[in-house]
């Protein structure tokens, strides 16, 4: 039998054996892939939805095979004369997270496998050339066009992404299978029971919501689909904490997913104003989220290059 | 200086951060691979932590938290690098530990072998708590900063990791004799 204190003392030993030193190559790699990747203003920095569940994980993964081949097989026979503009990677090694893409451009598609998707997602398309474009993975088929400079940066079945950096520009998140998040210590992704998913009970969540200040809600239409809009913050009482998402300002949890177990956990800080557009969109309860800087003026100005994209959202049916 | 890095870095300032990064990152390094028990992935997690970091730099308030927000993203990318591999492989499989010769004379090979399958079987956020325990020597309310969990949940889950532990070590030994070899 091994005691508590035993198990200390081995641990404390066989803990401190192993390399101590990294190799220069990891850091050189990190130098090379900054070079290409741009810094995102601090009130975009939060916490998004970055997990796969596991019982969407084969289909992503299947996804991202398939396409590759396809990528692949497309780059061989001569198909890759539209010019990508994704950055190259410097993995340390060839990395299990590497991103596949979404579209039907075998460039894009090239382009992706260097891109890292946000969080632990696969399946994105990382930057976009100009022009239309849809979703591969999200549970509709959606189609936008945006002009240079987008990227899609989440594209898995409950979220679709796209983010510019070129200027304050708000990114765009396209959120299905939602459910309202409980506020919990742990700060996980726990569903708020008793609360429904229609687009009444998500802008209902919103104005109600003791950490929230919230505008009227306005009737919403997006290609068709009919729904409500409205915009929020974070009000200055509120003073829960989830120190992972952020370690100095209180944290809205706001919103997480109907899986099972769910696994989206999107919270909003102090220094972001949101604009949900809720819609349904043939029986789901569609969320376009744009998040900006929590200053008025700032925040509209924010939303201006984003909702011309938004304007060109088509949905298509139900995957 | 550091806090002149950070703020350079946040202005955009690539060789601030690359020089910011590079005095750290054996640290760093040494956390990974503990937490993930492979030099490979370790490393993957270290960089894809550091390329993240940069990314999300604007966000970090206070400069002179750099080092505790870089470890949370750390810890945070090792988790999700040995949750994924879990999922993959369903088989373990005892890997020689990486890195210089045993400095403990009091365990032994046989012991360590051990230890490797027994501390594999654990979760990887058991594995971390015990790493950032044991290894970094952080106190419960450091791991509870860094999981961006409760002091009191940071202590449970330590107790909890300990007796998982335990009970990896034992259901080992009784696997080991069962199978007629030394525990």
């Amino acid at each position: 039998m091994t005691t508590q204190r035993d198990i200390e003392r081995i641990l404390d030993n066989w803990l401190r054996d192993g390399p101590d030193a990294v190799a220069d190559r990891v850091v050189d790699g990190v130098a090379d892939r900054i070079d290409h990747q741009s810094q995102r203003p601090a009130w975009q920095v939060h916490w998004r939805d970055s997990h796969v569940t596991t019982n969407l994980r084969p289909i992503a993964a299947i996804a991202a095979v398939i396409v590759v081949a396809v990528a692949g097989l497309a780059v061989i026979i001569g198909l890759s004369s539209r010019g990508g503009v994704a950055a190259p990677g410097t993995s340390a090694t060839p990395s299990a997270s590497a991103g596949a893409t979404s579209t039907a451009s075998a460039v894009a598609a090239s382009s992706a496998a260097a891109f890292s998707c946000y969080g632990d997602t696969t399946g994105c398309a990382g930057p976009l050339t100009a022009g239309q474009h849809v979703s591969a993975n999200f549970l509709l088929a959606l189609t936008f066009t945006t002009p240079d400079g987008w990227v899609n940066v989440r594209d898995i079945p409950r979220t679709y992404g796209i983010e510019t950096d070129l200027g304050v520009v708000a990114p765009i998140e396209v959120m299905g299978l939602n459910a309202i998040a409980e506020q919990t210590d742990a700060c996980g992704p726990v569903r708020k029971p008793g609360v429904g998913s229609s687009v009444e009970d998500l802008i209902a969540a919103v104005r109600t919501h003791p950490g929230l200040t919230a505008t009227e809600p306005v009737a919403a239409e997006i290609d068709g689909f009919k729904g409500q809009s409205i915009d929020f913050g974070v009000k200055a009482p509120w003073d829960k904490r989830c120190p992972a998402i952020d370690p100095d300002f209180p944290v809205v949890l706001m919103l997480t997913d109907t899986g099972e177990p769910p696994g989206r956990t999107i919270g909003y800080t102090a220094n972001q104003r949101v604009r949900w557009t809720v819609l349904d969109v043939r029986g789901e309860t569609i969320i376009v989220e744009l998040v900006g800087p929590a200053g008025g003026s700032e925040f509209t100005s924010s939303l201006e290059a984003a909702q011309m994209v938004v304007d060109t959202f088509k949905f298509g049916p139900v995957r | 200086m550091h806090r002149d890095l950070v703020e350079a870095a946040q202005r955009g300032d690539r060789q601030a951060y690359v020089d910011l990064i590079r005095p750290r990152s054996s640290n760093l390094f040494a956390i990974a691979q503990r937490i993930l028990r492979d030099v490979d992935r370790a490393e993957d997690a270290l960089q894809d932590a550091l390329v993240i970091a940069w990314r999300d730099l604007r966000g970090l308030r206070d400069p002179d938290r750099f080092d505790a927000w870089l470890r949370r993203l750390l810890v945070h990318e090792c988790i999700d690098q040995a949750s994924r591999e879990r999922r993959r492989t369903s088989i373990l499989r005892v890997l020689p530990v990486d890195g210089p010769a045993a400095r403990d004379e009091l365990l032994t090979v046989a012991d360590r072998d051990q230890l490797e399958r027994g501390f594999r079987r654990l979760s990887a956020e058991q594995r971390t708590i015990l790493v950032l325990h044991h290894f970094a020597g952080y106190a419960p309310s450091e791991i509870a900063e860094t999981l961006g969990i409760p002091d009191g949940t940071a202590r449970s889950r330590l107790h909890h990791a300990h007796r998982a532990m335990r009970a990896a070590l034992e259901a080992d030994a009784r696997t080991s004799i069962s199978e007629g070899r030394p525990a």
